[in-house]
């Protein structure tokens, strides 16, 4: 009987669902309203008021500034609560599962990530200072150093990834994408702007669009930065394992 | 052409869904899930939002796997039968 | 001259194609860890580099050419230390090998 309720509503859900999706106008129509109202200033204007190439990047970082900031706090805080529920790692005597493996890595494997890795971060360095004018930016660039260190840990196991980004290096740099957000944005307010505006109204003619550019890149490499740390810390503290060594130790 | 290829897509990402779900093995669900955001990430390409591919890609399929595959081995394997 | 580039693109794409269709069966159809390492590591060498080359071909002289060339080595260096990781850790947690109908030793994986 419950089986067959829940089926009733999940098919009345589908046929709802599609009912409205046959009635949505197709794909790319210039007279729907998020076609009509605000997208059209962004694409002209973006240029000349955000002075970001990437249009995406401007309306991110500049028009839309204050909901990626809120973004930008949500990653941490996730942070917060992983490290509220299990913990951070103990300095020195942390290890994963891939350092008590009964398959040590071999070193064909070990050679190839000391080969790539540095290959990973410097792409992900491009993705973030090149996220102003081609796609990438920020949360991707964080997203692919955070990768490299997870592929970095996974053949060198726990210990030696800790000790190549220490805690004392990851703490202070995992708030780093909030507070260069909002630092960023008071400079506005400092500047005779407002919030998050990146603009100095006061500033010479010349300065305003540099400014603003390098404003821009300084956000995203906070953004960049914080984000690859908050990664690292989420993975360290899932895969320590500090009873067993607690045990035997 | 184009239409046989989002079809297509969209097919492929709500099989891989349901098998997600479906996917008794957490490990097995954990890696289809990845499969899943693979496809994501070729239609937002398609869709020509290259910022939310590279996201998705380097997020989804990339780090939240890693992320749930730990957990997966923290945990337990396999769902408990009914 | 573009028509010619065109076809010999498209064919070696439809030959990477080819090589994936054929791994990716070897790897439904194999019976256990090492025998599927075998296609499945073909699918990236043979199929993935036929495709890039293709592409290469398709993009003629520029940038994108140097893109493809620097991505195919990538992938070549990258799929092949997968394979060999795989196949050394099944080796070390003594995976049994698949053996003809009965003779297998443990439950195997597989049909």
């Amino acid at each position: 009987m419950k089986r067959v309720l829940s089926l009733f509503f999940i098919a009345a859900l589908g046929v709802l669902l599609l009912y409205v999706v046959a009635s949505m106008p197709p794909m790319g129509d210039p007279q729907t309203p998020t076609a009509t109202h605000v997208i059209p200033r962004y694409l002209e204007r973006a240029e000349e008021e955000t002075h970001t190439e990437n249009v995406i990047t401007g309306v991110i970082l500049n028009y839309r500034g204050y909901d990626t900031m809120g973004e930008v706090t949500v990653i941490f805080c996730a942070l917060a609560a992983v490290l509220a529920v299990l913990g951070r790692e103990r300095r020195g005597r942390i290890r994963g599962f891939v350092d008590r493996s009964p398959v040590p890595s071999s070193t064909i494997v070990r050679t190839m990530v000391r080969f790539m890795v540095p290959f990973i971060i410097l792409f992900s360095v491009y993705t973030i200072l090149h996220g102003e004018i081609s796609p990438g930016g920020g949360f991707q660039g964080g997203a692919i150093i955070g990768g490299s260190m997870i592929i970095f840990t996974t053949v060198f196991g726990l210990y030696e990834s800790s000790r190549r980004i220490p805690q004392k290096v990851r703490a202070p740099l995992e708030g780093s994408a909030v507070i260069v957000f909002f630092l960023v944005g008071a400079l506005g307010l400092v500047g005779g702007g407002n919030f998050l505006t990146y603009a100095w109204p006061h500033a010479a003619r010349g300065l305003q669009p540099a400014l603003v550019t390098w404003l821009t890149v300084l956000v995203e490499v906070g953004i960049g930065l914080g984000g690859a740390m908050v990664l690292i810390s989420i993975l360290f503290a899932m895969i320590r394992e500090e009873e067993e060594i607690a045990l035997t130790a | 052409m184009e239409t046989a290829l989002n079809l297509t897509f969209i097919v492929l990402l709500v099989a891989t869904a349901l098998m997600a779900v479906w996917a008794r093995d957490l490990l097995a669900a954990v890696i289809i899930f990845s499969v899943y955001s693979l496809i994501m990430a070729l239609m937002w390409q398609r869709l020509q939002a290259p910022d939310l591919a590279l996201t998705e890609a380097a997020v989804g399929a990339g780090v939240t796997t890693v992320l749930f595959v730990v957990t997966v081995f923290k945990t337990r394997r396999r769902e408990e039968e009914e | 001259m573009s028509a010619a580039r065109d076809i010999v693109a498209g064919a070696l794409c439809c030959i990477g194609t080819f090589f994936f269709l054929v791994g990716t069966t070897g790897l439904l159809r194999m019976p256990d860890v090492f025998t599927r390492l075998h296609p499945s590591t073909k699918c990236d060498t043979l199929g993935a580099c036929s495709v890039i080359v293709g592409m290469a071909v398709y993009s003629g002289w520029s940038w994108e050419l140097c893109k493809l060339v620097v991505i195919a080595c990538f992938l070549l260096l990258s799929s092949a230390t997968c394979g060999h990781a795989i196949g050394r850790s099944a080796l070390r947690r003594n995976i049994p090998y698949w053996r003809r109908q009965g003779k297998e030793t443990g439950d195997g994986n597989g049909a």
